[in-house]
């Protein structure tokens, strides 16, 4: 699994962290059982802050994608357990999908761009 | 002027050893050379090997200046004066072969331009997770036999205790350094996993080997000081071997790893490979405001370095600065501390003798005697404290007589030795004879009377 970090952009490193890493498991780049490096490990290689690794490992915990332990660090949960869906990814695809809907885009155009989005994985 | 020999040949040597390093850097490792990234093609360009046949040539004549600026230092006389321009010299070893290397970084990164070897920048970051390297390091307890080592003369000599107790703390720290001046990081040069692996692995293993051999090397010095003690001169020949033979064996293991950089990545450069030019300053200064980290590992070879872009990190390298530039002062400051006025007087109980702030205070009750010298005791050696060609003071040892401390100018005899009831000793002198002489005469007045 490879991560980008854009120091240039709005959103802030933790969020990047935390998207790349929803992104890979939906993917298929991170499976379950898989582990990410330790939060220590990652801030060294990347020259973040720990305190940010771990603010982002601590928002995939509560979201139900990674599960934490002391021995062995930060490890991808199963497919089939419940993810719950955060209240703001709904708000935000609400507005994405009305974004597009002023571009000009029809329902069955949203729609299949949607499907071939999730088909293809690329986000 | 044995001064002199002795102060030039702890550290002319360094000059050429600097020259092999940096002379070493002309040659490619990791696509990197005097600092700038460069695509494989470019190792075989015309121009490059110009412009590092020039920059060879620049730290061969700055070597040969520096040994031949050496030379006449060794016959000047006098302790403040020498020392003086041994930091002189320092600074200029330290300043001088970095102003080609500087030089010749930025015309490669010109001809980088002109070239069109320089690849448009990437935003941000890359990191892949498979090559991050375990947290793994080598436990503390390797170092603790070196530390114990160093405190083993203690066993039979205590005397010099201070000396065996610094030579313990040195492993101790040597291990803090292993463990915090490095930063745990992969050797990415391209898209080879394997490659960043090795290298990785590489470095580790160099890095703890280079404290490592420091930290036995101190043990060793630690006992061999305890068997030189009392011969100075042995000692004097000791200490330069010890730097010489460390310094020898962490350039090998520095020039070790830069070969089997060269070796390894002999092939990189001709796809996409790592290009962190725009952080280095110079070639020589890591300037990132986007890493967080303090102590950061050079390009090349196993040494660190410190990322100026942080608060601490331009501290740090202010200081540093601040002290290269302040070295050529310390003998000035030097000079001063041995110019200060030893005072010696009597009072109505004590007799007192006292340079800077120190004071040395007896008590006439506790004396047993008094005897002026007209020259200092035999093998005179300094246990902890000041001794300067014009000024001892602190405690010493010497033979016949056992620990003793000592406040006087060595050039200007004669000394009182006062031994108290409890068999201590003390030896004191003022820089005026007329002056030492008047005291002793009234000190032996009063032990008198009170006898």
């Amino acid at each position: 699994m490879i991560f980008h970090f854009d120091f240039n952009s709005n959103i802030p490193l933790y969020m990047q962290l935390r998207n790349q890493v929803v992104i890979g498991i939906a993917e298929g780049k991170l499976l379950p059982g898989d582990r990410l490096p330790t939060i220590r490990a990652l801030a060294e290689e990347s020259g973040i802050n720990m305190m940010t690794v771990s603010k982002a490992y601590q928002l995939l915990k509560q979201e139900g994608y990674i599960n934490t332990d002391r021995r062995s660090g930060a490890v991808i949960v199963s497919k089939n357990k419940e993810v719950s869906i955060p209240r703001e990814t709904i708000e935000a695809l609400r507005l994405r999908i009305s974004e597009l809907r002023l571009a000009g885009m029809s329902r069955e155009d949203v729609i299949n761009l949607c499907r071939k989005l999730y088909e293809e994985g690329q986000l | 002027m044995i001064f002199s020999i002795i102060l030039w040949a702890s550290i002319i040597w360094t000059a050429p050893l600097i020259c092999y390093m940096l002379v070493n850097e002309t040659k490619f490792k990791k696509n990197i050379v005097i600092g700038v990234t460069l695509p494989y093609e470019a190792r075989e360009d015309e121009q490059v090997q110009r412009i590092l046949e020039r920059f060879k040539k620049q730290q061969i004549s700055i070597c040969i200046i520096l040994i031949v600026i050496a030379v006449p230092c060794l016959f000047v006389r006098g302790m403040t004066v020498s020392f003086t321009l041994w930091c002189t010299w320092v600074d200029l070893l330290i300043i001088l072969p970095n102003i080609p290397y500087v030089l010749c970084n930025r015309t490669l990164k010109k001809l980088k331009l002109e070239k069109g070897w320089k690849r448009e920048e990437s935003k941000g970051i890359w990191i892949d997770t498979e090559v991050i390297p375990p947290n793994r390091w080598l436990t503390p307890w390797v170092f603790l036999p070196a530390v114990l080592l160093c405190l083993l003369p203690l066993i039979w000599d205590r005397s010099f205790w201070p000396l065996y107790v610094t030579f313990a703390a040195c492993p101790a720290l040597f291990w803090l350094c292993y463990r915090y001046l490095y930063r745990n990081k992969s050797e990415t040069v391209d898209r080879n996993v394997e490659l960043s692996r090795v290298l990785t692995q590489v470095r580790r293993y160099n890095w703890g080997k280079m404290w490592l051999v420091c930290a036995y090397s101190f043990s060793a010095l630690g006992i061999g000081t305890f068997f030189t003690r009392n011969y100075p001169v042995w000692n004097i020949i000791l200490i330069i071997s010890f730097g010489f033979v460390v310094s020898v064996a962490a350039i090998r293991i520095e020039m070790n790893t830069r070969k089997v950089q060269e070796r390894l990545t002999a092939q990189s450069g001709k796809d996409w490979y790592v290009d962190d030019d725009d952080k280095w300053i110079g070639g020589i200064i890591y300037y990132n405001p986007n890493d967080s980290r303090l102590v950061i590992n050079n390009r090349i070879g196993t040494n660190s370095s410190i990322n100026v872009a942080r608060t601490s990190g331009k501290i740090l390298m202010g200081s540093l600065i601040l002290l290269i530039l302040a070295m050529p002062f310390t003998g000035v400051l030097l000079g001063s501390i041995g110019n200060r006025e030893i005072g010696l007087e009597l009072t109505e109980t004590y007799i007192v003798s006292t340079c800077g702030s120190s004071e040395y205070t007896v008590a006439f009750e506790e004396i047993e005697k008094a005897e002026l010298l007209e020259k200092l005791p035999d093998n005179m050696i300094r246990t902890y404290g000041t001794g300067m060609e014009n000024l001892l003071r602190g405690n010493f040892s010497a033979e016949g007589i056992g620990e003793m401390k000592v406040c006087l100018d060595p050039n200007h005899a004669p000394f009182i030795l006062i031994t108290t009831h409890g068999n201590k000793h003390y030896l004191f002198g003022s820089r005026d004879a007329g002056l030492t002489n008047q005291i002793y005469d009234q000190l032996e007045l009063k032990l008198d009377r009170s006898k």
